[in-house]
């Protein structure tokens, strides 16, 4: 599904135009939210403001505007997700400056070096991570990026939690020694 | 040196490119979340088109703003209604009103106390003296209504009926008593310095009276108590400080080995309290005078127990306790606790235990009758399994010897045997023939199995033991 079939579709039919920009994109949105607001949300706090973002593009996106809508939907999802963590965090008496672009982590000049380091380690390990083929890679990314039990991926990943436990028992230890040269824990 | 870095951070600490990866290639949600967030999604969609028309930007800021501004007031409020409610009370605060209490005072009956005191020329006095508590009822039922003056007069209450009870113990009652019976003595002042002296060094007499009695009952129960002995003899001075759980957890952390543990904990405490067993010694170290506390040695281990807090744990000395902290780690990747691991960490599996093998599993299976006795068997040769996992779905996990990558699960909430096949291994090589025990092998896509199932259920009372015995194994190793 295209950005253009989408957009047409929002223009014709609200309902289906939803549809389809949910199922296109609720997954992108999910994982920007998630990644800023892991520390400080619930998972309720994650859909809540999931919802709220493909909602509000429903809504608000110029359709005639012609630019990416990707772009659009992951800006407004880093920009209200960032609202929401200020939100949290004021919740929690607690008043953290940050920037759009550096909730997760950044918090001086000290830090760009260490961080831009991560990214690439990120891209490395990613690509490890997908070596290892499905379904595996999934839940890996699922343990290690999402946060969650072995009962939780099966219910992701739609597998038996037995089945889980044991390929994820296999999957850390080759990861472990994939990552040996890298200097990384799991 | 380069400092590891955790996978997790890494990855969350990505760029977008990185994000956008994971987003396009890995699912976020099960489904019922995303039909969930669909239908909210669909829900916010049609509310916000109905009530403001797309402007959802200035309704959300208007929202934020009417919510700061009511925090603010109550916050003003709440500021306010503190301040006056300070000003009031200083404003009424005056000294409390004594109120005179309705209930009859109760009058005590008068005490008399005996107390023996040694002059400095070794003249043994004996001094009969009389208290009355009469006193200090009458103070103790002058009540305020102030909540300190309260404190005050049960202080006083509390004081002067301590000081009836215990005055030959206590050198400030001492003082008391000498100041009372002072007048009926010509040598006033050297008599009241006597009897405090005396009654101070009466705690070291009842501990000497006390040790006394233990060294005897030793002799009937087999116990040898070493510490109480020395002292008696005068060897070891009786107010030697004991150890403390600090200082034993301080030296376990500075030792490589047990010996130099044990060798360090003999420098600071020469004596332990007792020495008990038969053929075997166990050293106990009291690590209070009740012997609440202790530090106990067994065979080459050393273990502390606290009574109060009821803590049991094996002393980790520092090899031990690396090892333990590879074990967490591990524990917090599978998210199980490895039970046998910790087991063999304070001696009750031994290190060099194998596991079964294949075979010897498929065999007990196959000569089990049902589950119960499958589980039965299992519990006799193997005390403890490798894994307990207890994450929504219990499961016991019990490594292969001749099978690195396979393992058995036993899973008393599904009363099933399962045994999950390494991926490369071909299906037929577990295939056991014959066996009453109903055993079927499933492949799928991902591993092979051997079920043992719908075969009578586990013995509920031989799981609550297992878990009793893992609980104990993963308190004494620290959790």
């Amino acid at each position: 599904m295209t950005d253009r079939e989408i957009i047409a579709q929002m223009k014709i039919s609200p309902e289906n135009g939803c549809k389809l920009l949910f199922d296109e994109y609720h997954n992108y949105v999910y994982t920007i939210v998630y990644n800023i607001l892991r520390n400080v949300g619930s998972s309720r706090d994650v859909e809540e403001c999931v919802t709220d973002v493909l909602s509000d593009v429903m809504v608000s996106y110029d359709t005639g505007h012609g630019g990416s809508l990707k772009a659009y939907i992951g800006t407004s999802a880093r920009r209200r997700a960032i609202d929401v963590y200020r939100s949290l965090n004021r919740k929690a008496a607690r008043n953290v400056p940050i920037d759009d672009e550096n909730v997760s982590g950044l918090t001086s000049s000290d830090n760009v070096e260490e961080n831009v380091e991560n990214s690439q380690l990120a891209g490395m390990i990613l690509q490890k991570i997908e070596a290892m083929g499905s379904p595996d890679s999934d839940i890996l990314i699922q343990k290690y990026f999402f946060d969650r039990n072995s009962t939780e991926i099966a219910r992701v990943l739609d597998m038996n939690p037995i089945t889980v436990r044991s390929r994820c028992r296999r999957a850390v230890k080759r990861l472990k020694e994939a990552l040996a040269d890298l200097d990384i824990t799991l | 040196m380069n400092k590891k870095r955790k996978l997790q951070d890494v990855l969350h600490s990505a760029d977008s490119s990185i994000i956008e990866k994971i987003a396009e290639k890995y699912p976020s949600t099960d489904e019922d979340t995303s039909r969930r967030m669909y239908e909210s999604c669909f829900q916010k969609m049609m509310d916000k088109r109905d009530g403001s028309d797309g402007y959802m930007v200035v309704f959300t800021a208007e929202t934020h703003r009417s919510r700061t501004f009511f925090k603010m007031a109550g916050l003003s409020v709440a500021c306010i209604a503190v301040i006056g409610g300070v000003f009031l009370g200083l404003r009424n605060m005056k000294a409390p009103r004594p109120e005179i209490d309705s209930e009859p005072p109760v009058f005590m009956e008068e005490t008399t106390l005996t107390s023996t005191v040694t002059d400095p020329q070794g003249t043994t006095v004996t001094m009969t003296t009389s208290h009355s508590r009469e006193k200090a009822v009458n103070t103790a039922i002058v009540k305020n209504t102030d909540t300190s003056a309260k404190v005050t007069a049960s202080t006083v209450t509390s004081a002067a009926v301590t000081s009836s009870e215990t005055a030959p113990k206590h050198t400030e009652t001492a003082k008391t008593t000498a100041e009372t019976t002072a007048a009926s003595k010509s040598e006033t002042s050297e008599a009241a310095t006597t009897q405090a002296v005396s009654t101070t060094g009466s705690n070291e007499n009842d501990k000497r009276k006390m040790y006394a009695e233990l060294v005897e009952s030793g002799k009937t129960e087999g116990i040898i108590y070493m510490r109480a002995e020395m002292i008696l003899s005068g060897k070891y001075p009786i107010d030697s400080p004991r150890l403390s759980y600090d200082e034993v957890m301080r030296i376990a952390s500075a030792s490589g080995d047990i010996d130099s543990f044990s060798a360090e904990i003999e420098k600071r405490q020469p004596y332990p309290d007792m020495i008990t067993g038969t053929g075997i010694d166990a050293d106990v170290y009291w690590m209070n005078d009740e012997g609440t506390e202790r530090l106990e040695s067994n065979l080459n281990a050393f273990y502390y127990y606290n009574d109060e807090t009821s803590t049991a744990r094996k002393i980790l000395i520092a090899p031990e306790q690396r090892e333990l902290e590879d074990i967490r780690e591990q524990e917090a990747e599978e998210e199980g606790l490895f039970i046998r691991d910790r087991a063999k960490l304070i001696g009750v599996v031994l290190k060099n235990k194998r596991n079964l093998t294949l075979s010897e599993y498929i065999q007990l299976a196959a000569e089990s009758s049902d589950i119960a006795e499958f589980w039965t068997k299992l519990n006799d040769i193997e005390r403890y399994p490798d894994i307990w996992e207890s994450d929504g779905h219990t499961m016991f996990i019990y490594n292969i010897e001749d099978n690195e990558n396979g393992y058995i699960g036993v899973s008393p909430d599904d009363n099933e045997v399962t045994y999950f096949k390494n991926i490369n291994t071909i299906s037929s090589d577990i295939s056991p023939d014959g066996g009453s025990v109903a055993v079927s092998v499933k492949i799928n896509d991902l591993s092979s199995e051997v079920l043992i199932k719908n075969k009578g259920s586990i013995p509920e009372n031989e799981a609550e033991a297992l878990v009793k015995r893992m609980n104990e194994v993963f308190e004494l190793s620290g959790k």
